[in-house]
């Protein structure tokens, strides 16, 4: 099974959710993989001590100018929709940061003068800790889109295994990248305004996809839920737990300790979440 | 003119909270909420929305009745995005084109289609500018360098002090366009560890882009521990720490009554403290002594 946890604003609590959740469903003896696919700010492996087992490099086909071939025709210019291959005059000009893959510059020029490249994005790391299989991807700084890193990461899912994805904060690309061929997204939800504004937009790219979801609410107060409760009531999505605006949560996530470790009441909380998410998925 | 970028990294580590009240201190400063997928500054600035504008982007389709099933489309897509039926995924496409150049009987379509759309309005903090773009819509870089140069034009005219920018999550392409050529990115740094994980690759991808950076440190008494580890890291590598805003219970009830911290609990040490930071951030770009 594969689990997201998703959020359309960031600070709300994916990791928080995603590593206690592995971490109480590995002691409860399941076979558990934890998945960080935010490339961008991976956070995931600081809350455990990995025992590294792999660490390569992904990369990404870029064009490539073999300039004594080069007539200047500008057909790989014209084709590209990224801005990045400018020509100027008869000389060909290529900005490998806009690039987006695509192939079509080389596919297309009658010359054969450009070709693929592979150029370094980051990395994918994957170890072990605590009984549980984590791998995390990390995007190259200055990089656009982590994009490619994420469906690798994807692809250290074990089918025989609960697996928790935490996802990219936001609705854009890297998220719906992520979001692809789950069974189940949980959201994280913050009782604020703010945290409502972006739950809509996550709900919304949700249900596009077509992905059954439900929601968590973090720094749950009795005073705030309701903006969560009636929304999520309005939407017809089940909230499946709330986890209280606790500092002494803050604190121990603040040093990177996975809370239920400390708190080992709410293990029972996350081993229940999971069977809520396990119900749901079977409906 | 000045651009001051309010960014940080790691979601939620409270810029659209210090970007507020900056906003709120800074005097007939232009607004723009560069964050184009959670774009929140609105919901505290309460903006009177002066004129809406779409925002396009390029949708490809396949006309069934033209299209000859050969497949060459499917076999050549790079994304993937062409399903066995011959229909466009429209999560996978990245709009590239190839298919429709290569198409042998012409029968894949293009047209414009808005993905997203940007807003100027007045609010009570200056001319204010946002921007909301689809889910999984492509183009948040493109959409963020359309705010800030709309931003540039209304600073230049209203012969504005500066621009405040809140910045988007991440370090990838949309905050790419909203950090490169500002002349100063105010990082706020959370004191947990991923925080200090976060804020450190911002502090590397501002000196990738050669943009000089600034520490705000949110939530300070949090952790003891972690706020002098980032005071070392900061002092190390040479950047300026313009406030350290306390950890404010107040936070939410603020954001609930849509104000800013500043103008909910003006006493309060965090309004204090941000009023001095924006006075060290003054003269950090040299518009004060």
């Amino acid at each position: 099974m594969k689990i997201a946890i998703a959020s359309g604003k960031g600070g709300t609590g994916k990791t928080t959710v995603a590593t206690n959740l592995a971490d109480s469903l590995a002691l409860s003896g399941m076979n558990v993989r934890l998945l960080d696919c935010d490339t961008e700010e991976p956070n995931v492996h600081l809350f455990f001590d990995i025992e590294e087992t792999e660490r390569r490099v992904i990369s990404m086909p870029i064009p490539k100018l073999l300039p004594e071939k080069c007539t200047g025709c500008s057909i790989c210019g014209d084709v590209c929709r990224f801005s990045a291959i400018v020509n100027i005059g008869k000389m060909t000009i290529i900005h490998p940061g806009m690039c987006h893959a695509c192939t079509a510059c080389w596919e297309l020029c009658p010359e054969k003068a450009l070709e693929p490249s592979e150029k370094p994005l980051g990395e994918l790391i994957s170890g072990e800790a605590s009984g549980i299989g984590i791998t995390y991807g990390k995007l190259d700084i200055g990089e656009m889109s982590g994009n490619r890193i994420i469906q690798a990461v994807k692809a250290r899912a074990d089918s025989g295994a609960v697996n928790i994805i935490d996802a990219p904060p936001g609705t854009s690309c890297p998220v719906v990248e992520t979001l692809g061929e789950m069974d189940f997204v949980l959201l994280a939800a913050e009782p604020t305004p703010f945290g409502l504004a972006n739950l809509r937009s996550i709900v919304e790219l949700v249900e596009r996809l077509s992905v059954p979801m439900g929601i968590v609410i973090n720094r749950s107060t009795p005073e705030e839920d309701g903006i969560i409760e009636s929304f999520a009531d309005s939407r017809g999505i089940d909230i499946l737990g709330k986890i209280p605006l606790d500092r002494r949560i803050a604190e121990l996530y603040s040093a990177g300790e996975i809370f239920s470790r400390q708190m080992p009441e709410y293990r029972s909380f996350f081993v229940d979440l999971f069977s809520k998410i396990e119900r749901a998925v079977s409906r | 003119m000045k651009q001051i970028v309010v960014t940080g990294g790691k979601g939620g580590c409270g810029k659209t909270t210090v970007a507020a009240s900056l906003a709120c201190l800074a005097d007939e400063w232009v607004i723009a909420d560069c964050d184009v997928d959670s774009p929140n500054l609105g919901i505290i600035a309460r903006p009177e929305v002066v004129a809406t504008r779409s925002f396009a982007g390029k949708v490809f389709s396949i006309d069934s009745s033209n299209c000859e099933r050969c497949g060459l489309c499917i076999r050549k897509c790079a994304f993937g995005a062409i399903r066995g039926d011959f229909t466009i995924d429209p999560f996978l496409c990245e709009s590239c084109g190839f298919c429709a150049e290569i198409c042998p009987a012409k029968a894949i379509i293009e047209r414009e289609t808005e993905i997203g759309n940007w807003r100027i309005a007045n609010s009570r903090f200056g001319p204010f500018l946002d921007a909301y773009l689809q889910p999984g819509a492509e183009n948040s870089g493109k959409l963020v360098t359309l705010i800030r140069e709309k931003a540039i034009e209304i600073a230049e005219d209203s012969r504005a002090e500066g621009i405040l920018i809140d910045g988007p999550p991440g370090v990838g392409c949309p905050v790419i366009a909203s950090i490169a050529g500002a002349d100063l990115a105010v990082a706020v740094a959370e004191p947990t560890v991923s925080g200090i994980h976060d804020v450190r690759r911002i502090i590397e991808l501002t000196s990738t882009l050669r943009t000089p950076v600034a520490l705000i440190i949110n939530k300070g008494d949090l952790s003891a521990d972690k706020t002098a580890e980032i005071k070392a890291f900061a002092e190390s590598a040479g950047i300026p720490i313009v406030g350290e805003l306390p950890y404010e219970k107040l936070a939410n009830k603020a954001q609930s009554s849509m104000k800013t911290l500043a103008e909910f609990a003006p006493n309060s040490d965090f309004a204090i403290e941000m009023k001095k930071s924006w006075n060290t951030i003054r003269k950090l770009i040299g518009i004060e002594e």
